[in-house]
């Protein structure tokens, strides 16, 4: 055993609202029939995949005031998703993206623990935050949150769910309280502590806020660093930033999102990626993905043609909503792309193709399942969040071609325990039961058990 | 004859049975009746009641549910449905959603998601959380209940006129993707018909919505929606806002006065379209005779160390005993009855295996036996989206104008 490969952790992103996804493909199916979610969450089941993961969004996203209508639009509601393939598979773990600024934690802790008991242990929480006013408009209070003060709430409402989970002592609801800057909360819960003791805590967010909000809360990161130097500095920093808070470094998971495309050989993978990629950009994608970036309209730009030559606006009114930034300093990358056009001789949309291409495992089913083994070999990231291009059979050739391999070597579990909870898959440890009847205070709980000095 | 059966067409069915779903059922002594309690919080416990109810042909079942802690602890009934939405085929299910505390944006992606799952079986029990102990959940404050007691009439009332707000608001997320909206047009790159999505602009005295919902349209339309209760509040919100309404008549010499006072506060309202459908709902307790029933019945009545009685209307007894009180009902003019069971270990199987062939052989009910939506089965009629109407009639008029 001792030979054996670190073991690699494997979930499944059920294709989602963004480019990545390629709907004109003839094998793309519905993203809103839960024979879709059920046959992607039996393939992952199939390939003795760790966990299934939702995203969410509370709005339709928009574009210079319409609703963005180039991508897969709309989305059936994560829970109840969640809920239905609990029932048609066994030992899978189900993770659902809900955000902690347009809901309640009493409501929220109650779904979780629900979801945990149906499935006997099997629920993940991926806890995100807003704070646009744009998304707030579907909610009775508005729902602005100044920025801010994001990771406080979204803190603070981890902490009044893992309170709410833990009141009961045995068989019996004993009192809660949670007092903090955000709420101020009590009464008797009407669930059992879950299966799992707590649903495990995913976090999805790149900023200093939201490693720390990892370090101290979650259980694992989804992240979009997924490759060489890089992967490893953000492996290294969050595991360190875990061992701060007092916590072993392994008991916090770096899980990055990552695409893939599996061909006979490798050279056949490139070519079937370099199909992809031109499907995922489109001439009126190429031009989008621009507006964005530019915040200007480039309607007029011919996508064959070159880069457009005026400067971005970022400061100017915002074109886009219900997305968030993806770039903190939009006038160097738009130099990085004039001069990679330039120097490659690139018009806009092949500019774009080479420059969007996003990390990803592409080649033979050996050569794939050698990089994911190197990958957590070398400690740039604990296992992979899986994201094919087609709803819902994107995931077959991995189950089929790559998982067979990653078993022969031993990195990937042949069958699942039995009885196992999710946590027990990821090798996290159960938090311990307390005594019951839980009261905290938000000013105690966001202290650090050890001063930060950096 | 109706002009129904004039024309050849087989009358709808027109009484239906639904059943309601309490944790270990409705006489407090099943709790310490049931080796392990603990069960109620797996999802085996619901399959089991879900599927035997399917079997005996039963319309549908609801889930009651509430934030707070009733009795001895619920799991999120929606969740529950939803659960049960993959592995039924056939009934209806009904969760109990409450309006005071969740968002009406929330809720309707949840239903429609169930529809979706359950392929049109989708309902909502609308309820509200009327304690304090429920506001404190939250964090929100609730006036003093020596000032609006939580049974109090003005109490009721605002917090049903809230309802109907949300039940509005969750009724227009439904509509606001036409059926069409998507269009997965390769020629255009568009994925769908950006004029078939609708803002709703929803603006009342408690909520603001923009919408449109994240959710397409379920394939109901519009899932189908009830109250449960008998105060004026719950009767004029079911009135204005509902399709079903589930009433307890204290006594049965009041259920006949109770639809009375249902078909005048429709026509106070105003409401259009087809009439609410009022479901009687009785405690029962189904045995193979009446000696075996009382039997059984005092043996709750020990479990729980004190007699008990339901609002409403309770029969213990043979299937015969229990096929007489729904007859009586079915005359009254009920659209149906929903059967609360005294002790669900038991009672599930005794409706399915017992009671309903009685009720066949006496053709007071015809079980289900093949996949339907909810809508349909009881008769409630197709949903037209308000939007693809407007634009029907809009088409209409501009034809209208070319003549």
């Amino acid at each position: 055993m001792s030979a054996s490969p670190r073991q690699v952790i494997l979930g499944a992103h059920f294709p989602g609202v963004n480019n990545t996804t390629v709907w004109s493909d003839p094998a793309s199916g519905s993203h809103i029939a839960f024979d879709s979610f059920r046959r992607f969450a039996q393939a992952a089941e199939r390939g003795r995949f760790d966990f299934l993961f939702l995203a969410e969004g509370l709005r339709l996203r928009e574009q210079k005031g319409q609703i963005h209508d180039l991508d897969v639009v709309g989305r059936p509601d994560t829970l109840p998703v969640l809920a239905g393939l609990a029932a048609v598979t066994e030992h899978l773990g189900l993770a659902g993206t809900i955000n902690a600024t347009y809901n309640e934690p009493y409501e929220v802790a109650r779904q979780f623990a629900s979801l945990d008991h149906l499935s006997a242990g099997r629920a993940a929480w991926n806890v995100v935050t807003s704070s646009d006013a744009f998304t707030g408009e579907n909610f009775r209070r508005g729902g602005y949150l100044p920025h801010d003060q994001r990771y406080v709430r979204a803190e603070e409402f981890v902490r009044a769910a893992k309170t709410i989970w833990d009141s009961w002592s045995g068989e019996e609801p004993d009192p809660f309280e949670y007092r903090s800057t955000q709420f101020s909360i009590e009464g008797r819960f009407n669930l059992p502590r879950p299966p799992q003791g707590h649903p495990v805590i995913f976090q999805a967010g790149d900023s200093a806020e939201g490693r720390d909000f990892a370090a101290r809360n979650a259980d694992a990161i989804f992240t979009r660093h997924s490759a060489g130097e890089e992967g490893r500095r953000f492996y290294a920093d969050v595991k360190a930033r875990a061992e701060r808070y007092g916590r072993d470094p392994d008991s916090l998971k770096v899980l990055p999102g990552i695409s893939f495309i599996i061909g006979d050989t490798d050279q056949e993978a490139e070519e079937i990626a370099a199909e992809v990629r031109a499907q995922q950009v489109s001439g009126q994608t190429a031009i989008l993905i621009l507006e964005r970036l530019w915040n200007r309209d480039l309607s007029g730009y011919d996508p064959e043609g070159p880069l457009p030559e005026i400067d971005p606006d970022p400061d100017g009114p915002q074109l886009f909503a219900g997305r968030t930034r993806q770039h903190d300093d939009v006038h160097a990358e738009v130099a990085t792309l004039r001069r990679i056009s330039a120097e490659q001789g690139l018009n806009l949309r092949q500019t774009v193709i080479a420059t969007q291409a996003r990390q990803s495992l592409i080649g033979s089913p050996a050569t794939v399942a050698q990089q994911i083994i190197e990958a957590v070999k070398t400690r740039v990231s604990d296992g992979f969040i899986l994201v094919p291009h087609i709803t819902p059979a994107g995931l077959d050739p991995f189950v089929d071609k790559v998982v067979p391999l990653l078993q022969e070597r031993g990195a990937l579990r042949s069958e699942y325990p039995q009885g196992a909870l999710l946590r027990d898959l990821l090798g996290l440890g159960v938090p311990g039961s307390p005594c019951g009847g839980g009261a905290e205070t938000g000013a105690q709980a966001l202290s650090p058990q050890v001063s930060l000095s950096h | 004859m109706s002009a129904a059966q004039a024309e050849g067409i087989p009358p709808a069915q027109t009484f239906h049975l639904g059943i309601g779903l309490q944790d270990t059922g409705w006489h407090p002594g099943s709790w310490f009746r049931i080796p392990g309690a603990q069960e109620i919080f797996t999802s085996q416990y619901w399959a089991d009641l879900a599927l035997a109810a399917e079997a005996g042909g039963l319309d549908f079942v609801t889930f009651e549910d509430s934030l707070g802690l009733q009795r001895h602890g619920q799991l999120d009934a929606s969740l529950v449905a939803s659960w049960l939405g993959a592995r039924t085929s056939k009934i209806g299910l009904i969760p109990t959603l409450t309006t005071t505390h969740t968002e009406p944006f929330h809720v309707s992606k949840n239903l429609a998601t169930l529809d979706h799952i359950s392929a049109g079986r989708a309902g909502w029990q609308v309820e509200v959380s009327r304690t304090e102990a429920e506001s404190r959940l939250f964090g929100r404050d609730r006036p003093p209940a020596e000032l609006l007691p939580e049974d109090s009439e003005p109490w009721l009332a605002e917090l049903y006129a809230e309802s109907e707000q949300a039940v509005e608001v969750v009724r227009r997320l439904w509509d606001s993707w036409e059926d069409d909206a998507e269009i997965r047009d390769a020629a255009t790159g568009r994925f769908v018909d950006r004029e078939k999505l609708h803002y709703i602009d929803y603006q009342g005295s408690r909520f603001s919505v923009k919408g449109p919902s994240i959710t397409p349209r379920p394939p109901q339309g519009q899932p189908v929606v009830s109250y449960q209760g008998t105060s004026e509040p719950v009767i004029k919100a079911a009135a204005t806002s509902a399709d079903l309404l589930f009433v307890e008549a204290p006594q049965r010499s009041l259920a006949g006065e109770l639809l009375k006072t249902v078909r005048e506060t429709e026509r106070i309202f105003g409401r259009s379209g087809a009439p609410l459908q009022v479901y009687a709902d009785l405690t029962v307790l189904v045995e193979d005779s009446d000696e075996n029933a009382q039997f059984r019945w005092a043996g709750l009545e020990e479990a729980n160390g004190s007699d008990w009685s339901p609002a409403g209307e309770l029969v213990a007894g043979s299937a015969a005993a229990v096929a007489d009180v729904v007859a009586i009902y079915q005359d009254l003019g009920f659209a149906g009855v929903r059967l609360k069971p005294a002790e669900h270990a038991r009672d599930l199987s005794s409706i399915a295996e017992l009671l309903v062939p009685e009720l066949a052989r006496r053709e007071i009910f015809t079980p289900v036996d093949e996949p339907q939506q909810l809508r349909r089965r009881l008769g409630l009629g197709e949903a037209p989206n308000r939007h693809s109407a407007e634009q029907k009639h809009h088409d209409a008029a501009l034809v209208g104008d070319a003549a």
